[in-house]
C-alpha cells in the first residue's frame, strides 16, 4: 500500500539553473500528521510550493494515491483532494470574509458550497461577526484561521499548511495545532511545516528536518524530540527560531 | 459653462467605458495594454463593415440614431472586438506573459496598437465614415443649453453597462473569482481558479466594452483610423485616476477627465486639447499614483 502523498528525489526550484530542492524525499499517510521543520532558507516553503505546483520539479516525482502529479497545474489540485495554506499572502484581502470562502469553495456545487461555508462558520464562530468585512481588517490570529477555514471547505485528504502558527499568540497556537490534531484523527492527512518545531512535533506523528534543499533527519516525533542532534539545533534556548 | 459640462458628460461616458475595460484588463492580467484604444477603433469600423455589408440602415429609434440596425452592428462589433482581442492575447501576449518582464509587454502592446491602427487604415482608408448622415438637431433644454440626444442616449447606455458590470464583479461566482485572480493569482489557483477561464473573460468584457465605447464614440464623432489613439491619453488617465483594478474608479476617472478637458476647452486654443489628460495624469501621478479611488496594485472592486 503506497503513501498518500509521495515525493520521491524531487529537484527544483524557482528557475532551472538554480535548484533549491535537491533531491527530496517525503510520505505522508492517510490522516497523517506530518511536521517539517529546518532552518531558514532551507527549502521548506519551496518544497510545499512545488508539491503544489507552483514551483517548477525538474527531477523526481511526486505522487498522490499512486498517481503522478508532478507539476500538475495548481488550479487543479483542489479537485484532486489537496489543499494548501501558504506561509504569506494565504487569504484575500480586497474580499470579505465571505467571499474568501465562496471562493474557497468555488469548485463545489451551489448547495454543498453554501452547507459547507456554513460548517466553516460553525468551526470557526469568531469569523461570523466579521462576515461582510474586507479581510485586511482582521488580526493575525482571524486572519490564519480563515485561511485553515478555506482551505479546508473543498474536504481535502490533504493539507498543507506552512507556518499556520506565525505571528499568534501562544495559546491561539496550541489551539491550532490541536484542531489539527483533530483534523489527522479524523482521516484528513496534515503536513505542516513550522518554526515551533517542540509545539509541532508534540502534536504531529512523524517529522522531517531538511537543511540546504535535501532531507537531513526524519522518525517519529517521539524519537525525533529524543534526537541529540535535533535538541541540540532545534528545541535549544532560542527553541523557536525567528522566521 | 454648463454646455461644456454637458459635452463633457457624453465623452465621458465614452472615456469612462474604455478606461473600465483597460483597469480590469491592468488589474487581472497585470500589464498595461497600449493596444486597448485600438479595440475601440476596431469596435466602431466593425460596425460600419456590418451595416455596409448587410446594407442596413443605422435607424433611428425615436430621436435618436440608433435603430435596430446599428444594435446589430454593435452586437456584431462586439464578438468581433472579443475574437481581436483573444486573437492579439494568443499570438502575442500568450507568448511573453509570465516569460519577460512588464516593460516588454507594454512594448509588444505597443506594436500590436500600430498593427492594429494601420490594418484598419489600410482595410478602410483613412477617410472619415459615419453611421448616419442623417442630421440631428438638439434639444434645446433652458436657457441655450443644447443637447444632441445621441449624447443623452450614450450618456445613459453607459452607465447601464457600469451598472451591469458592477454587479456582476460583485455579485456572480465569476466576478468573484476575476477579483481573486487580480489580487492574488497564485492563491486563486489554489482555490481551484482556472486562468484561462479568467483570462477569457477578462478579455471578453474589456474588448466588449471597447467596442461599445468605439461605437458609441463614431456616434458622436466622425469615424476615423485614429478615433481610438485621440482616446488613448484620456483613457489611462481615467484609468490611473479610478485607481488600478477599480471599475468604479474609471467610470469616475473617466467622466473627470472630460468635464476638465470640457471645461478647460473654455480658455484653452482647442489644439491644445490633446494635453489636457496628459496634465491631468501627470497630477494624478505626482499627488496621489495609485489614484483618487484608492486602487490597488492588483485587485479590481
Ligand atoms: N520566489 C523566490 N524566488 C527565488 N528564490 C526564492 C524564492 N523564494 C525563496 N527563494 C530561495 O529559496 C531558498 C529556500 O527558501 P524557502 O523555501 O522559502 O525556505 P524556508 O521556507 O525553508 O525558510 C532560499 O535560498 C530563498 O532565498
Ligand atoms: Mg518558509
Amino acid at each position: 500500500m503506497s503513501a498518500l502523498l509521495e515525493l520521491t528525489g524531487v529537484i527544483g526550484g524557482y528557475s532551472p539553473e538554480l535548484p533549491i530542492l535537491h533531491g527530496i524525499d517525503m510520505q505522508v499517510d492517510a490522516g497523517e500528521f506530518v511536521t517539517i521543520i529546518g532552518p531558514n532558507g532551507a527549502g521548506k516553503s519551496t518544497a510545499m510550493k512545488a508539491i503544489a505546483g507552483l514551483v517548477r520539479i525538474t527531477e523526481g516525482r511526486v505522487t498522490l494515491d499512486g498517481r503522478d502529479i508532478t507539476n500538475h497545474p495548481t488550479e487543479e489540485m483542489a479537485e484532486a483532494g489537496m489543499a494548501f495554506v501558504p506561509q504569506t499572502a494565504n487569504i484575500f484581502t480586497t474580499l470579505t470574509i465571505d467571499e474568501n470562502l465562496k471562493l474557497g469553495a468555488h469548485t463545489l456545487p451551489r448547495k454543498q458550497a453554501a452547507q459547507r461555508i456554513a460548517q466553516a462558520y460553525e468551526r470557526f464562530p469568531d469569523l461570523v461577526k466579521f462576515r461582510d468585512s474586507a479581510a485586511r481588517s482582521l488580526s493575525g490570529g482571524q486572519r490564519q484561521m480563515l485561511a485553515v477555514a478555506r482551505a479546508l471547505l473543498c474536504a481535502p485528504r490533504l493539507v498543507m499548511l506552512d507556518e499556520p502558527s506565525a505571528g499568534l499568540a501562544p495559546n491561539i497556537v496550541q489551539d491550532v495545532f490541536v484542531m489539527l490534531r483533530r483534523l489527522a484523527d479524523d482521516g484528513v492527512a496534515v503536513l505542516m511545516v513550522e518554526q515551533n518545531a517542540k509545539g509541532a512535533m508534540a502534536v504531529s506523528d512523524r517529522t522531517y528536518v531538511l537543511a540546504e534543499g535535501e532531507n537531513r533527519i526524519s522518525g517519529t516525533s517521539q524519537e525525533m524530540l529524543n534526537n541529540p542532534e535535533v535538541k541540540a539545533i532545534y528545541l535549544g534556548n532560542a527553541g523557536r527560531k525567528s522566521a | 459653462m454648463i454646455q461644456a459640462i454637458a459635452d463633457g458628460l457624453s465623452t465621458g461616458a465614452i472615456i469612462a467605458l474604455g478606461a473600465m475595460g483597460v483597469t480590469l484588463v491592468m488589474g487581472i492580467l497585470r500589464f498595461t495594454n497600449f493596444a486597448h484604444a485600438e479595440y475601440l477603433t476596431w469596435g466602431a469600423y466593425m460596425a460600419l463593415a456590418v451595416l455596409s455589408v448587410t446594407g442596413l440602415d443605422a435607424g433611428q429609434t425615436g430621436p435618436f440614431r440608433f435603430g435596430l440596425g446599428l444594435v446589430l452592428a454593435t452586437v456584431i462589433a462586439v464578438v468581433l472586438t472579443v475574437a481581436l482581442a483573444l486573437a492579439i492575447d494568443y499570438l502575442v501576449f500568450r507568448r511573453l506573459r509570465g516569460r519577460v518582464n512588464h516593460i516588454t509587454l507594454v512594448f509588444a502592446s505597443f506594436g500590436v496598437a500600430l498593427i492594429v491602427r494601420y490594418s484598419i487604415h489600410l482595410i478602410f482608408g483613412g477617410a472619415a465614415h459615419y453611421y448616419s448622415n442623417d442630421l440631428q438637431i438638439a434639444w434645446l433644454i433652458g436657457d441655450g443649453l443644447r443637447v444632441m440626444p445621441d449624447q443623452a442616449l450614450v450618456f445613459a447606455l453607459a452607465l447601464l453597462v457600469s451598472v451591469v458590470l458592477f454587479l456582476f464583479l460583485k455579485y456572480s461566482a465569476l466576478g468573484l473569482a476575476m477579483r481573486g485572480v487580480a489580487e492574488n493569482p497564485a492563491l486563486a489557483a489554489i482555490n481551484g481558479v482556472h486562468f484561462r477561464k479568467i483570462l477569457f473573460w477578462t478579455w471578453a468584457i474589456g474588448g466588449g466594452l471597447a467596442a461599445v465605447s468605439g461605437v458609441f464614440y463614431g456616434m458622436t464623432v466622425q469615424i476615423r483610423p485614429d478615433m481610438g489613439f485621440q482616446l488613448l491619453l484620456p483613457i489611462f488617465a481615467a484609468a490611473i485616476l479610478g485607481g488600478i483594478g477599480n471599475v468604479v474608479g474609471a467610470l469616475f476617472g473617466g467622466f473627470i477627465v472630460a468635464l476638465i478637458e470640457a471645461i478647460a476647452l473654455l480658455w484653452i486654443p482647442a489644439g491644445y486639447k490633446i494635453a489636457v489628460p496628459f496634465v491631468v495624469l501627470l497630477l494624478v501621478l505626482w499627488l496621489c499614483p495609485r489614484g483618487l479611488f484608492k486602487g490597488s496594485s492588483g485587485g479590481s472592486k
